[in-house]
């Protein structure tokens, strides 16, 4: 039996925020869903240390942080490529660590995709906003955008001795992510269903975990009637007045006023969520065959 | 007698949709068929989101849609045969309309044509319903607008509206439940908090609740609003 681990953050990385599998159930007073924008390997990450899998853990986003270790700790990490040392040494993703008390843990670049998972053993002491830690705002989960000198506490109740390393398929971002038709789909010319297919897309730099703005344009010969406003959810792909697509993710609000023309597969939602800002992706209709996966959720 | 429909929305999601146009009845019908939804619920259902026409059901897995629009029919004829007049919360929220809170009041009073007199009289002229919520946790958007109110959105969204503005925009009213940016035109504010994240209950506002506002001095603002703050505000007098 361990006591409880403390970590203190001496560097917080780009975009460090404690996630769990989000707060499903209120979306009807909106909401937004939130939680791990990939949350297989959110899950993952959990199960490699032995907690449940909707436990928090921490979505590191391009550059990751830096941790002393009060105590020891059993961590592992997934998801994104990411470099990472104990004490100075390379540690390697998808296993478990038992580091010592006093360790310093840092997480450099994320080589490839966007986002790695973090997990620590034990019961995280996190604010909790209707059920979960995940990060939605200032008021409402404060502590869960790392920032530098916080310090995250987590008691451990149930170690584990050792848990077995997975390999996984690589990751193929390359891949095309599977679309299909959206509840106003109707609306697209059949030029514009053939760019869907034949464009490829770069993810726009300002894309962030509510959505992902996609260039280049559609091009639009129709004007649309304004749309009554109504649901929308992560994955779901609007069209704008200008031609514009945005892909909704993780972050999305509960309802929007763009025609929602379509909606990427939910299987391949977690590897959208590897795809950086800067980035390209292409999309195809759903009898292209899906990617072999180990799911866990 | 309005038609409705079944729509697949992604492969774990559906959408019911009901027939236009959108107005009291129609919406009512949504969130009776959510509410009765909540209270049977579908096998692996994760969450709903009703709006304005249509409600929209997200499960925990993919779907077979067939079987699920079988066992959705008889429940949404059900609903639809056997309408409730009333529905939800009745709430009276007091409003201050002076100007230096309803910011954009004057310049819509010359754009609509309106007195400012009668531009606030109008809007208390009836009760709202929440027919959805979105955009903010606890935005509730309010309608339906008396025609002689009904002004497109801002050109230029304001980059921080004040937490309590009241605001319209097309057919609808709102609150801002938080500070942030926003594009409808904001003709008073409420001193009375509608969202809270410290709450048991975080919402106010629910959807299909109906709710009257009431204009208030600028003195009266700020006595509920110190109430508020030191918790002495009495909340029952909201249900009245």
């Amino acid at each position: 039996m361990r006591k409880s681990t403390q970590l203190i953050v001496q560097k917080p990385g780009l975009l460090t925020l404690i996630q769990d599998l989000g707060r499903a159930g209120n979306q009807a007073f909106g909401v937004p869903v939130g939680g791990a924008m990939d949350r297989q390997s959110a899950a993952l990450a959990n199960t490699l240390v032995g907690n449940p899998l909707d436990a928090p853990v921490l979505e590191m986003t391009l550059l990751g942080p830096t941790f002393l270790l009060q105590e020891a700790a059993t961590i592992a990490f997934t998801g994104g490529t990411i470099e990472a040392f104990a004490d100075g040494v390379p540690i390697a993703p998808n296993q478990m660590h038992q580091l010592p008390a006093e360790s310093k843990l840092r997480f450099g670049r994320v080589l490839k995709g966007c986002r790695s998972y973090l997990a620590i053993q034990g019961d995280w002491q996190v604010q909790k906003w209707l059920g979960s830690g995940s990060w939605h705002s200032k008021t409402t989960t404060p502590d869960s955008w790392i920032r530098k000198g916080q310090i995250l506490s987590i008691s451990s109740s149930y170690p584990i001795e050792q848990s077995i390393p997975i390999s996984l398929p690589e990751m193929d971002l390359n891949y095309p992510f599977r679309f299909l038709e959206g509840p106003e789909y109707q609306l697209l010319t059949p030029q514009q269903v053939q760019q869907l297919w034949d464009t490829e897309f770069t993810v726009d730099p300002v894309s962030n975990r509510m959505g992902y703005r996609l260039s280049p344009n559609l091009t639009m010969d129709q004007v649309f009637t304004p749309m009554i406003s109504s649901a929308v959810l992560p994955g779901t792909v609007q069209l704008t007045p200008s031609g514009q697509l945005i892909v909704l993710m993780a972050d999305a609000q509960t309802t929007g006023g763009y025609p929602r023309i379509g909606v990427i597969h939910s299987e391949d939602l977690d590897r959208l969520g590897q795809v950086r800002p800067g980035g390209v992706l292409r999309i195809q209709p759903p009898k292209v065959l899906p990617l072999q996966r180990k799911d866990i959720l | 007698m309005r038609s409705w429909q079944i729509k697949p929305f992604g492969d774990r999601a559906l959408l019911i949709r009901i027939s236009g146009p959108l107005n009291l009845e129609a919406n009512q019908f949504v969130h009776q068929l959510w509410a009765e939804i909540q209270q049977l619920p579908l096998e692996n259902l994760h969450y709903g989101i009703p709006s304005n026409l249509d409600l929209t059901l997200v499960f925990n897995r993919p779907i077979d849609l067939p079987p699920i629009r079988q066992q959705l029919e008889q429940r949404i004829q059900n609903v639809l045969d056997h309408p409730i007049s009333t529905f939800g919360k009745r709430l009276r929220i007091p409003v201050c309309y002076d100007p230096r809170l309803g910011l954009d009041l004057m310049e819509l009073s010359t754009r609509l044509q309106l007195s400012p007199d009668r531009l606030i009289k109008l809007h208390q002229s009836q009760a709202y319903q929440v027919f959805s919520m979105g955009f903010l946790p606890g935005f509730a958007y309010l309608g339906l607008l008396p025609d002689a109110l009904q002004v497109p959105r801002k050109a230029a969204p304001r980059s921080n509206v004040p937490k309590g503005s009241v605001a319209i925009a097309a057919q609808q009213t709102g609150i801002y439940p938080q500070a942030s940016p926003g594009g409808w035109h904001i003709i008073g504010q409420t001193p009375v908090p509608v969202f809270n994240p410290e709450w048991h209950d975080p919402f106010l506002f629910a959807p299909g609740d109906q709710v009257q506002f009431e204009a208030i001095e600028f003195s009266s603002f700020l006595e509920i609003a110190k109430q508020v703050e030191i918790s002495t505000f009495k909340w029952s007098s909201l249900y009245a």
